[in-house]
């Protein structure tokens, strides 16, 4: 075995323990197991909300992206960087509060408590199972892809392998198992991608002798508007390239999750700090080895194989065995949130929902194992049979779950009228819109990506609906008007204020002196 | 800059520092919050 393997294979297994560290801790309750007794730190918080937003899109998509169109590519790289940032400032704070007045427990029944409504509940249920499973695959396919170029295995051991250490620490120790291999999994990340950069960088004479590179072989390459610059004054499209990561993450499941896990609202600061720090670090390096890949390998006929052909024709040896390890730790990082999430939605939000309400909490734990087991089984059998191509896949259902989701959670601490005829509108436009623009190809047509398409008309179905149906009861209004925490009065009004009251202040306090000298001198 | 045109440098390369600065922003922004969350406490 090579050194590679030999540290590739010592990372897994380190994994598998940690993961596994925590089963017992998680055996006591739902909330344990789901949701990890609501006890995370900020740097824990942060970093594994961006562990599980990076997947192996991020090794594999976006450099494959980055090879193809030039600097085009960074708009999604930009949107990328503040996505955390964003989502930390808008739902942080408000949907923790709101979470845990609820007592929701996953993204799914939040909304429906929020809504108060079941048919919310079974559209997102839906919805979310579908999309989060077609996340998923793709990043099964990434791992089977990867490991079976960097280690000789064939694809189906290599998915097999790979995909077993997830699904095995994910069902034995739970949420909390999750968010400590994925705080692991973040700092290799950073670590590993920043390093190949570094050493490609180094090998091509920096980011200006890049360029010149980049320049000589087509100029277009450098432009904003993508190679041939084939998307020549298409705003709507750099728009929606911006939009998709910048925005989306408050509308996936398994990353909203993190705000509901969070120890307290003081947890948001830190989280937003940190992660803000580790995305400029790590977000636009896969990118920029993209563009070092049309430099060093121009023959390369997968595209999406372009940072590990990098590390292991250059840089092979450890360099290739830690980018090995940080590859599979953004795919993993991925994979367990999703298969994690999907699982609690199962057993949560339709078994014991529907299927068995009186579910004792050790029953519904073990549900929820055998769920994260079967999606994570019938993930390998898709992945082995329909391989597509995983920036196509990714970018396809993370655009139709943001869709979905982004408008109903951010109205859901927002606005006091939000109701459920408005909530099942946006979330069908919203995911519909996705749908047909991306399979009728209507952003060639339209020159409008397909998410910002779906954000228009998610937006427009909540604005619509909720001048249907009942607007939501006055205990809910209560608790949303709560949720938004303690209200800041601005500096100038509260001088105004004192300003106005101080004759009527100066009055009171002259006539009960007058009464009190009248007092003494009677 | 980088050998890049003047108009992909300028639109592309400051997004980091931005986003940096915003982070750290929002980090005093939501400190002072909970410290009037503690005062109001």
């Amino acid at each position: 075995m090579n050194l590679d393997m030999i540290i590739f294979v010592i990372y897994m297994l380190g994994l598998l323990a940690l993961g596994i560290s925590f089963s017992r801790k998680v055996n006591k309750s739902v909330d344990d197991y789901i949701l990890g007794g609501r006890s995370l730190g900020p740097a824990v918080t942060a970093l594994t909300m961006q562990s599980t937003s990076m997947s192996g899109y991020m090794f594999m998509g976006g450099p494959a992206l980055a090879f193809q169109q030039g600097w085009y590519a960074i708009w999604y790289a930009i949107g990328d960087a503040g996505g955390s940032i964003i989502n930390l400032s808008v739902l942080g704070k408000r949907m923790r509060r709101m979470s845990e007045l609820l007592g929701a427990l996953s993204p799914i029944e939040y909304l429906e408590k929020r809504y108060e409504s079941v048919a919310v509940k079974v559209v997102a249920s839906l919805i979310s199972i579908v999309f989060l499973s077609a996340y998923v695959f793709a990043q099964f396919i990434a791992a089977g892809k990867a490991l079976e170029s960097l280690t000789g295995f064939n694809y189906e051991l290599a998915l097999i392998l790979g995909i077993g250490v997830i699904i095995a620490y994910t069902v034995t120790g739970g949420y909390l198992a999750v968010v400590w291999t994925d705080f692991v999994q973040g700092i290799i990340m950073v670590l590993g991608i920043t390093g190949i950069m570094v050493m490609g960088l180094i090998h091509i004479g920096g980011l200006s002798g890049l360029n010149e590179s980049l320049a000589a072989i087509d100029p277009t390459y450098l432009s904003i508007w993508g190679k041939d610059l084939a998307y020549y004054g298409q705003w709507g499209m750099v728009l929606g390239a911006i939009l998709i990561y910048a925005i989306t993450y408050m509308g996936l499941p398994h990353v909203v999750v993190r705000h509901m896990s969070m120890k307290s609202t003081k947890t948001v600061k830190g989280a937003v700090l940190v992660s803000s720090i580790w995305n400029q670090i790590f977000v636009f390096a896969p990118y920029v080895l993209g563009f070092v890949g049309i430099v060093m390998l121009p023959n390369l006929s997968d595209p999406e194989m372009v940072i590990p052909t990098l590390a292991y024709t250059f840089f092979p040896g450890v360099i290739a065995a830690i980018l090995l390890s940080a590859l599979m730790a953004a795919i993993m990082s991925t994979s367990d949130s999703i298969l994690m999430q999907t699982g609690t939605i199962l057993s949560r939000d339709i078994y014991q929902r529907f299927i068995n309400k009186e579910a004792s909490q050790a029953k519904v734990v073990l549900v929820s194992r055998l769920c994260v087991l079967a999606v994570g089984v019938v993930g390998v059998i898709v992945a082995i049979y329909q391989p597509p191509t995983i920036f196509a896949l990714v970018i396809f259902a993370s655009g139709v779950l943001g869709n979905s989701f982004i408008v109903p959670y951010i109205a859901s601490v927002y606005s006091t009228k939000a109701n459920k005829v408005g909530v099942l509108c946006s979330m069908i436009a919203g995911a519909g819109t996705n749908i047909i623009w991306t399979v009728g190809a209507l952003d060639t047509v339209t020159g409008i990506h397909p998410f910002l398409a779906g954000v228009i008309f998610s937006i427009a179905g909540m604005l619509v609906g909720n001048r249907f149906g009942n607007p939501p009861s006055d205990e809910m209004q209560a608790l949303v008007e709560k949720a938004k925490g303690p209200r800041q009065i601005p500096k100038n009004i509260n001088k105004s204020i004192s300003f106005d009251l101080s004759p009527e202040a100066k009055n009171i306090s002259t006539h009960l002196q007058s009464v009190r000298l009248n007092n003494v001198e009677n | 800059m980088f050998n890049l045109p003047a108009e992909t440098f300028w639109l592309l390369v400051p997004w980091p520092f931005i986003w940096l600065g915003l982070g750290i922003f929002m980090y005093f922004k939501l400190r002072r919050e909970d410290i009037y969350e503690e005062e109001s406490k």
